[in-house]
């Protein structure tokens, strides 16, 4: 048992922070400043940073272009970008389809996707739900026939709706759950397929959510023709992929280390924000306590994080952990944006007018937008599989209910 | 103790009710807030056709002389359709501060009885919070008359106010409660929008002249006013309230009997049928809560501040509860503007922070209960 880190390990930590210091652009800083929508730009400028530094796909070993890092210096990375308070890096091809590949594409699909990737050259959106399949994603029904093209190749044509693909406005490809045996049982009948966002046949709207920002959308595809290629693992084994990619995905919502951000800056707000009584709120003891119950709980994860890299490490199956961490995680990230909003105050709450696509902030910089953010952390429990579903695989798996 | 509605009182309801139903869907509601039109047909209608802006108003204004029972009513229609029509501001806080307080007052109200007048309390009931600490308005004589200079942050329904109530502090600190017309010289309004889709604004007033006539309390009796507008405030944003959750929780059970997942509907799956259960628990408390707030203030009872911020407390997080589980019932539907339920809760959520916090209600509560205090908002 051992809570401290390697000299190495601090070392490494020291790197990367002085790394980030140097290199990540003011510029960006001052576009971000204000809570303005980032754009493809935005995002893409600090990933280039990150990929020419070879730090981009921080996750993966070497011979696929990673740094080879161990799970707890990626832990430290991790935090230490978000300490940085440094724009997100678009994470739905290094951390979720990137790994598919891997596991399951041929030698030619590596060599085509992967090193785009790492090299901040390639945008993924993850494709999966339909408006009839979100928590029951097997019932998925967009459709991929194959069929002989003009050119006399074999295709897949798909055909359906996906919804809720997160930033497919900026994508150039998507990896996509499509039925290509209809009449076998639900899971079986399912592929993964690589699609080119910029395919004939494939529409991109917008879906106004809660919070403002354009983040999701529906994509439509209507007869767009998909090369036989770009099919990952076999045919029919797309949800042998989909449930190894969901894992993936499970772990990186616990966002430990965003959360970490998060309370600092609510600190920070705190200790500069007055309440109607006229205390400073970290002053005011049921303020204080409030706080204090968040940083315990957040305390407790990043433990329990730590025990499911510690398991992951030795190669050990976390199992529920996982589920747990998405659940706790999601959980204690909400509470961190209702604090937020209520330490922010009144001007907290303004929003940027529907037409006016920008916002004049007023009031502290920590406290602008707010309530924006607060009504959109309300997803981190819905997606990537529900609250209520995770509970459900921990009653099986961990009890055996 | 008796939780009736009078046959008047009913009557009111479900005539406000089928008005809104038909008049203001939720499209009419998100054109209002994308517009920044000033006049609204809803109000004109409400004068007009409706002829309610004097229900709970006194005869001596041309009202109909209901009170805290006919606006909660109001309240909670308005809460159902998610209206942003200035009720809350204009018949239940200005109609409080200005009651019976003099020609002018009088004057002012009627015309907000015939729908010429939207009179909005431009005041913070507390200065210094939140970093707002250039918040304060002056008063000095001048000239027969009387000056104003000074800043009003985070004034709702600012923008559609034909009239304000100030709150202004002479040199020698004594307070005055004073009338301004929205477009006396020297008053500047800095505009924008709050989530729930209110227009807000903050007031610069530079040297607004105004006369005698329009001071319409003086120390003592303004802050008394203050304080009776505030519980009648918070009691009309409980009832609010009460109209939202209401809401959310009808379309949510709807929802879940007809959204289809893993081969059936999702209100077949127990843990959602046991939130939902909760559900309508914290919407009948709230309901439970919002009645006895408003008896109080009906009775002026000597409790009624305590009990109206009894009711706030619950309330707030009945309808954190409430909108929360909403969305999330919803999945991903419940994040979409395709659905009013995201803009139910915004409303909710701001309501949790609107006349007091569920922290200061807290405060003014544990005030009352444990130090036998009556503790006024304004000297809180
Ligand atoms: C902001 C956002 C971004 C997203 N990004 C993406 C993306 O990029 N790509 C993508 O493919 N998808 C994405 N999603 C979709 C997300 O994965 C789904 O919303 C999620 O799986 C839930 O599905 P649903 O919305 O259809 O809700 P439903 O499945 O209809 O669930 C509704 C409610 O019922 C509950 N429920 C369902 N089944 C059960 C059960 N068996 N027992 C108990 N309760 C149950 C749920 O927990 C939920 O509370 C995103 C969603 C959001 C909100």
């Amino acid at each position: 048992m051992d809570v401290s880190f390697t000299a190495e390990e601090e070392a490494f930590r020291r790197e990367i922070r002085a790394f980030i210091a140097a290199e990540y652009p003011q510029s960006l800083r001052d576009a971000l400043a204000n809570g303005a929508e980032p754009t493809r730009e935005n995002y893409l400028t600090w990933m280039r940073i990150l990929a020419k530094k070879g730090w981009l796909a921080a996750s993966w070993p070497k011979e696929y272009g990673g740094p080879g890092w161990s799970l707890t210096q990626q832990q430290i990375f991790r935090d230490e970008l978000e300490d940085a308070d440094t724009i997100r890096t678009a994470s739905m091809g290094i951390a979720m389809c990137g790994p598919v590949i891997r596991q399951f594409g041929t030698a030619e699909q590596k060599a085509r996707f992967l090193p785009p990737m790492v090299n901040a050259e390639s945008w993924w959106c993850q494709g999966f739900s339909e408006p009839g399949a979100g928590s029951d994603l097997a019932s998925i029904r967009t459709r991929a026939e194959r069929v002989v093209g003009d050119d006399g190749k074999e295709y897949y044509r798909v055909n359906g709706q996906k919804t809720w693909t997160t930033l497919a406005q900026h994508a150039d490809w998507g990896f996509f759950l499509v039925r290509t045996d209809p009449d076998a049982k639900k899971q079986k009948g399912i592929s993964f397929l690589l699609i080119d966002m910029a395919s004939p046949g494939i529409q991109v709207r917008p879906i106004e959510t809660l919070g403002g920002d354009r983040e999701v959308n529906e994509v439509w595809l209507e007869d767009v023709m998909v090369p036989i290629e770009n099919r990952v693992h076999d045919e029919n084994e797309g949800w042998t992929c989909a449930k190894f990619l969901l894992e993936h995905e499970r772990s990186a919502i616990a966002d430990v280390s965003r959360t970490k951000r998060r309370v600092k800056n609510l600190r920070a707000l705190a200790d500069e924000r007055h309440d109607e009584r006229g205390s400073v709120m970290s002053d005011a003891p049921a303020f204080r306590r409030k706080i204090a119950q968040l940083e315990i709980e957040l305390i407790a994860l990043e433990a329990t994080n730590f025990r499911a890299l510690t398991d992951a490490s030795n190669g050990r199956d976390p199992g529920p952990l996982m589920s747990m961490l998405k659940t706790r995680g999601s959980e204690i990230a909400q509470s961190t944006f209702e604090l937020t909003q209520e330490a922010a105050g009144p001007y907290g709450m303004v929003t940027p007018a529907p037409e006016s696509g920008g916002i004049q902030p007023i009031g502290p910089r920590t406290g602008v937008r707010a309530a924006d953010h607060y009504l959109n952390s309300r997803k981190l429990s819905i997606y990537g599989g529900s609250n209520e579903i995770q509970l459900t695989i921990i009653a099986k798996t961990a009890l055996s209910l | 103790m008796n939780f009736n509605l009078s046959d008047e009182q009913q009557m009111l309801r479900d005539m406000l009710e089928s008005f809104l139903r038909d008049r203001f869907p939720f499209e009419a509601r998100r054109a209002q807030v994308r517009s920044t039109a000033t006049e609204s047909a809803i109000w004109s209608a409400f004068a007009n056709e409706l002829q309610i802006l004097g229900t709970s108003l006194p005869e001596n204004v041309g009202g109909l002389g209901g009170g805290p029972t006919e606006n909660m009513i109001v309240m909670e229609e308005l809460g159902k359709a998610l209206s942003i029509e200035p009720w809350l501001s204009t018949i239940i806080m200005a109609g409080a501060l200005l009651r019976d307080a003099g020609a002018k007052a009088q004057e002012t109200m009627a015309a907000v009885v015939d729908g010429t007048a939207i009179v909005v309390p431009a005041f913070d009931y507390f200065p210094g919070s939140f970093g707002k600490d250039d918040a304060g308005v002056s008063i000095a004589a001048n000239d027969g008359g009387f000056r104003l200079s000074g800043k009003i942050p985070v004034v709702r329904d600012a923008a559609r106010a034909t009239h304000f109530v100030v709150l202004a502090k002479d040199a020698g600190g004594g307070q005055a409660l004073v009338i301004v017309a929205a477009d006396a010289p020297g008053l500047e309004l800095k505009t924008y929008q709050l989530v729930d889709g209110v227009g807000c604004a903050d007031l610069s007033l530079n040297g607004v002249e105004v006369e005698e006539s329009a001071i319409v309390a003086r120390g003592e009796e303004a802050a008394d006013r203050m304080a009776e507008a505030f519980n009648a405030g918070v009691v009309g944003l409980c009832a609010e309230a009460l109209g939202i959750q209401r809401m959310l929780l009808q379309w949510t059970v709807e929802y879940a009997k007809q959204r289809q997942q893993f081969g059936r509907p999702i209100g077949e799956f127990q843990v959602l049928q046991h939130r939902m259960a909760r559900m309508l628990i914290k919407v009948e408390e709230t309901v439970s809560m919002t009645y006895l707030a408003t008896a109080h203030l009906e009775n002026r009872t000597s409790e009624r501040a305590k009990i109206a911020s009894a009711a706030k407390v619950m309330i707030d997080q009945a309808g954190l509860f409430v909108g929360q589980q909403a969305v999330q019932i919803h999945g991903g539907m419940g994040m979409s503007k395709e659905l009013p339920i995201a803009d139910y809760l915004s409303r909710l959520n701001v309501i949790a922070q609107q006349l007091g916090s569920t922290d200061f209600h807290f405060g003014r509560y544990e005030a009352s209960s444990f130090e036998k205090k009556a503790a006024l908002p304004v000297t809180a």
